[in-house]
């Protein structure tokens, strides 16, 4: 009898003990609005009757400051000193530059002047991964304070009133950037995250930025003829032809059948996946069927090879196999592709622009960051964050270590000195820097909530059933998906 | 159950051996139920309550983020319903093409394993009760799929079936099976097979005609590795308790081979089969882990069964009242098939 | 009484070459579904000891006799640096999950153990008034698919504010239906005889419980430790649902998550960690090995 006590005991102390010692975070409660009192001034002196009477300055009244703040005037009054908040930034990079990016923010939390304490998580291991685990934890109550997110997943956020509009913060005399500061960074990058659902409040601010870029086995086209890369789609298909070799497992382009990819050949046939206004989905544009007709066509004559979503990275292994001709990516996987490349089949490589039909465009990748609803304090505080990690020596930091795109105009410079000088990069260091030229021509797919949707739709009803069937009719299943589309935005449009 | 009567000295008054022996009944009964509680209440509080509770979501538009910060109990608890709907998300599950499709999936899933997956159980089984020497390795080997973790295994499986650097790709190219300008994409291939081995001769087959998906197919075979072992020793176990007087009945008989099979053995191990069935049923409508780490419900739909579905619903899409009534749906199919199955089942089992 | 295994007459004569011929065949049979079996472990821990190179090359055996590699050993401690460090124990996340793993498996059997070993004693030695409802309503939990109870059961965690915490993870799993079941099957077995003879010796039913039942029911035990240690140890959909930080992941979650992302491509890596997932298991399995037989037995044909 005693032992069953002593063993039952036993047990319910360590269940007791195991749940007190786990960090259970505080559920952000619903803030109440905290109004502070402005210093009240001397009334100005009346003007002399002889004079032309100066206008006075009316006496400033207490500033009510709303969560979230709603005016730059609100942001100024927030106060911060003595508060010792701490701000949770979740991305989705792995340890190495969680490492890089936590010792940032150590300098930061040693150098600002307010008692800001920043923590840096891998919230999730791809982006979607963090965005399934950020909606987790709003529904919880226990969302981080910022997180990469991309602007439709922002606005999907917004519409739960989840995520703030950044523009009071922006234009903050006390906390905000200047006007030098703003036109430092590259303004397509800035322009992407004003969002046209919602009247273009600033969802999100960039700290980083990347673009679908086309990675080129340089050895594989000499060995078919071409000695330059192609920047026609003409050529290029060409040149793909030229290179397969499917009893020997080599194509001339690994096509991962995803929206992204679609987007970037619409883009570059002038085509858009959005129209510019957020009203409806347009991608059933002949530059849409082109692109899709292509894919078709390259599949049926075994020009490209289709990358399977269960492949995991395959475009990226076969590549460095020596396999692939032409590939679609990421700019961020530029240290990826590099170390699969030296350790795999040993080529001279690079990268390019994706080929055109006259007028150059490049898909924009990179999620910016966004600040959730909490309370002022925590979110000034975490615009500081963000505001910091914009700056020229942190952007440069962390695009010498990411191969992401630095934001600001200033750390081109240095950023590409620093490519040069690392050797193992070879000519792809050059090519970086031609990125920032192509920056200009950056396009983003779609901003607005429920595009998550769209792309499956895409991916499934019309690439899928290309790749499946050669003859399958292009135009038709791009206008069925694109009603489909349409349907979802107005079902995910702001109340 | 024999009456737990203690001794009572002789010398004891009558009037208090009953309230003895009463009080004893109290402790013991008051003893059996303080056994049996904790059990108990765990089963209620996570089990039983739930049900009702998920019942209730089902019939709200519910958004927990709506009850954050709640003061009072009954706001935490009925807060997130932010409206009530009632049946609306039944209606529209009936309505949802995909649900249907995550049906489909599912019970192709179960029609396909079970035949492969019994089958070749039994044929192992009866080969290892052929005297086999080394039968405890044997069995102990094919029992190992079993016990590991579900996620490794499927982790591993994922890169068997890669389409390029996979194992069994890379054997039958070997082997001179596969042309590698025609690699199967296994679990990348939502194509149906007839399709695929329409398409081998030139003939192109309707979509509703093209049968299971390559995906699932890869995801059954997966499957049928892992429940081998399991399946494969109670069915030795079944064999077993087959008297061996009933084969020298029969042999004198006259009877041999198949015969005995047919007449004997199959019959003797209805027990045995039954049960296996129904936990296989059960393992496939639970079918979770190995789908999400392999496939993720992909390519497309073609590996989203009704338990992958439900969970979309909630992880990706935060649709808590949906998924809630898209498992009450499962549910009665659930029944409505064991139903079924014990019917027709279980009046072809045989008991000695 | 039948016998083990007895052997089932083919219908073939006893001359002395045929026989050899299909025994062979069931032999050859038989190993190569043992090998069936057994070749994705083989795959997992080769991979394991290959480099990054050899994965996108596809060198299948690039050591001697065919090449001249050495076994990568790097590989385990790359995984376990590789896959992230937590904060707040200062160890290397696969450290905080494997901890994370055996604190809510090893509190999970414990409780299990308990409460169902409670529970069918009760229900099949003790002579309680709606002792059959309540079996009933048990069994009747069988019924539920866990999938029904999804839903509810993460809303409560948030409000019970257990969500990212280790009660969530292991309270709800305290009881175990099956276990219960597969007990008090195992406990019926035991003759009453026995009890009484325990009550002359003045003992009462928990004595009887500890000093005689348990002991008799050693395979059952086991069998109910061994098979919920497994399914604690694989599970994944539950904790991915009701759990937020990187440091409170479960092995399987964890073992997922890298696979997401970089264990993706650094096959070798991930392999080293699904080694490392796999290896506590089968090390129980082979300690129980004797009692986990006769449990499935049990529990297969008394069903």
């Amino acid at each position: 009898m005693k032992k069953l006590f002593l063993l039952t005991a036993l047990v319910v102390l360590v269940v007791a003990l195991a749940a007190c010692a786990a960090p259970t975070p505080e559920p952000t409660k619903a803030p109440a609005p905290a109004p502070t009192t402005a210093p009240a001034t001397a009334p100005t002196k009346a003007p002399e009757p002889t004079k032309a009477p100066e206008p006075t300055k009316p006496a400033p009244t207490a500033v009510k400051i709303n969560n979230p703040p709603k005016t730059p005037e609100e942001v100024d009054a927030i106060d911060l000193t003595g508060k010792k908040v701490t701000v949770t930034y979740w991305h989705n990079r792995p340890q190495k530059d969680q490492d890089m990016l936590q010792s940032m923010l150590d300098e930061f939390n040693k150098t600002n002047p307010y008692g800001i304490t920043a923590k840096a998580e891998i919230g999730g291991a791809s982006y979607n991964d963090v965005y399934n685990k950020v909606n987790a934890a709003i529904q919880a109550g226990a969302p981080p304070d910022i997180s990469v997110a991309y602007q439709n997943q922002a606005a999907f956020y917004r519409n739960q009133g989840a995520v703030i509009d950044l523009n009071p913060f922006i234009k903050s005399k006390k906390y905000g950037l200047s006007e030098a500061d703003l036109k430092d960074y590259f303004q397509t990058f800035l322009a992407s995250d004003a969002n046209p659902q919602f009247k273009g409040e600033v969802l999100g601010f960039p700290t980083q930025r990347s673009m679908d870029v086309m990675y080129v086995n340089l050895d594989m086209l000499k060995k078919v003829g071409y000695d330059k890369i192609p920047t026609d789609w003409k050529t290029w298909e060409e040149a793909a032809c030229k290179a397969s070799d499917p009893a020997n497992k080599k194509y001339g382009w690994a096509f991962r059948h995803d929206a992204s990819n679609f987007a970037t050949l619409v883009f570059s046939r002038g085509g858009r996946i959005l129209a510019e206004d957020g009203s409806a989905y347009v991608f059933n544009s002949q530059a849409g069927i082109d692109a899709t007709s292509m894919i078709q066509r390259m599949i049926a004559n075994k020009c490209a090879v289709e990358i399977p979503t269960s492949e995991r990275y395959g475009e990226q292994n076969r590549f460095g196999a020596g396999e692939i001709l032409f590939v679609f990516a990421s700019s961020s996987g530029l240290p990826f592709y590099n170390e699969a490349v030296s350790k795999g089949a040993k080529f001279t490589w690079d990268i390019a622009m994706p080929p055109n039909t006259g007028k150059p465009a490049i898909n924009l990748y990179g999620a910016s960051i966004s600040v959730y609803k909490t309370t002022p304090e925590k979110e000034l505080a975490a615009w500081l964050v963000i505001k910091f990690l914009g700056q020229k020596e942190q952007t440069t930091r962390w695009a010498i270590q990411t191969g992401y795109l630095p934001v600001r105009q200033s750390a081109k410079a240095d950023v590409i000195a620093a490519f040069k000088k690392d050797k193992s990069w070879g000519p792809v260091a050059d090519s970086y820097a031609k990125m920032f030229d192509w920056a200009q021509y950056a396009m983003v797919e779609s901003p607005v909530a429920g595009y998550d949707p769209v792309r499956a739709l895409i991916d499934k009803d019309v690439m899928s059933k290309v790749l499946a069937d050669p003859k399958a009719d292009v135009k038709a299943l791009l206008d069925a998906a694109v009603k489909q589309a349409n349907a979802i935005l107005k079902e995910n449009a702001p109340k | 159950m024999t009456s737990q009567v203690t001794p009572v000295p002789l010398s004891a008054t009558r009037w208090r051996a009953p309230s003895a022996r009463r009080w004893r009944r109290v402790q013991e009964i008051g003893l059996g139920y303080l056994l049996l509680a904790p059990a108990l209440i765990v089963l209620v509080v996570f089990d039983f309550f739930p049900i009702f509770f998920g019942a209730f979501i089902s019939t709200c538009d519910w958004k927990p983020a709506a009850a954050i910060g709640a003061e009072t109990v009954l706001e935490r608890w009925l807060g997130p319903c932010v409206k009530f709907v009632g049946f609306d998300n039944y209606v529209r599950a009936f309505n949802d093409p995909q649900m249907w499709q995550s049906l489909l999936v599912t019970a192709t899933y179960a029609l396909i394993s079970i035949p492969i997956q019994l089958g070749l159980a039994l044929f192992f089984a009866y080969l290892l009760f052929q005297n086999v020497r080394g039968k405890e390795i044997f069995r102990v080997v094919f029992f190992l799929p079993y016990i590991t973790s579900s996620v490794a295994s499927a982790a591993v499986w994922s890169f068997l079936y890669n389409p390029d650097k996979g194992l069994i790709n890379n054997f039958l190219i070997t082997i001179g099976v596969m042309n590698p300008e025609k690699v199967w994409k296994w679990l990348g291939e939502p194509t149906g097979i007839f399709t695929l081995m329409a398409r081998g001769t030139g003939v192109t087959l309707p979509e509703w005609l093209g049968g299971p998906s390559l995906a699932l197919l890869a995801v059954i075979f997966y499957t049928t590795w892992v429940f081998l072992g399991y399946d494969m020793t109670l069915f030795l176990a079944g064999l077993g308790n087959i008297p061996g007087e009933l084969y020298d009945a029969a042999k004198v008989d006259g009877a041999s081979g198949w015969k005995l099979f047919r007449h004997i053995t199959f019959p003797l191990l209805s027990p045995t089969t039954f049960f296996i069935l129904i936990i296989t049923v059960i393992g496939i409508f639970k079918a979770f882990n190995h789908i999400y780490v392999m496939t993720q419900g992909g390519p497309g739909n073609a590996t989203t069964t009704t338990s992958i579905y439900i969970f979309q619903q909630l992880y990706q899409y935060n649709r808590y009242g949906y998924s809630a009534a898209l498992s009450f749906i499962l549910f009665i199919v659930i029944l409505a098939l064991t139903i079924i199955q014990n019917r027709v089942a279980g009046s072809r089992v045989v008991y000695d | 009484m039948a016998s083990e295994s007895s052997t089932i007459p083919t219908s073939v004569h006893p001359s002395g070459k045929q026989i050899d011929w299909v025994r062979a065949l069931i032999y050859v049979i038989l190993i190569v579904g043992a090998l069936a079996s057994a070749l994705p472990f083989l795959y997992m821990i080769m991979t394991s000891f290959k480099t990054y190179g050899d994965i996108i090359n596809n060198n299948f055996w690039p050591w001697p006799p065919f090449g001249d590699e050495a076994l990568q050993w790097q590989n385990y401690p790359d995984a376990i640096n590789n896959v992230g460090f937590d904060k707040a124990w200062q160890v290397p996340l696969v450290v905080r999950y494997f901890a994370n793993s055996i604190i809510v498996t090893v509190l999970g059997v414990v409780g299990i153990l308990l409460t169902s070993i409670f529970a069918a004693y009760a229900l099949a030695q003790m002579n309680l008034p709606g002792k059959n409802i309540i079996f009933i309503l048990i069994l009747a939990t069988l019924m539920i698919p866990p999938d029904l109870t999804l839903v509810p059961k993460v809303v409560m965690m948030f409000n019970f504010g257990w969500y990212n915490a280790y009660p969530a993870l292991i309270i709800p799993f305290l009881a175990s239906v099956f276990s219960i079941f597969l007990l008090r099957q195992f406990f019926m077995q035991i003759p009453k005889d026995l009890f009484d003879a325990a009550l002359i010796d003045g003992a009462g039913h928990l004595r009887y419980l500890f000093t005689i039942v348990l002991p008799l029911s050693k395979p059952a035990v086991v069998t109910t430790a061994l098979l919920n240690f497994i399914w604690s140890w694989d599970s994944f959909k539950w904790p991915l649902l009701v759990t937020r930080d990187s440091n409170m992941r479960v092995v399987a979650v964890g073992l997922q998550q890298f696979m997401a992302s970089e264990g993706g491509t650094k096959v070798q890596l991930l392999m080293a960690f699904a080694t490392l997932v796999v290896v506590p298991v089968l090390v129980f399995y082979f300690i129980t090995q004797k009692y986990f037989k006769e449990g499935v037995i049990t529990t297969g044909i008394k069903g």
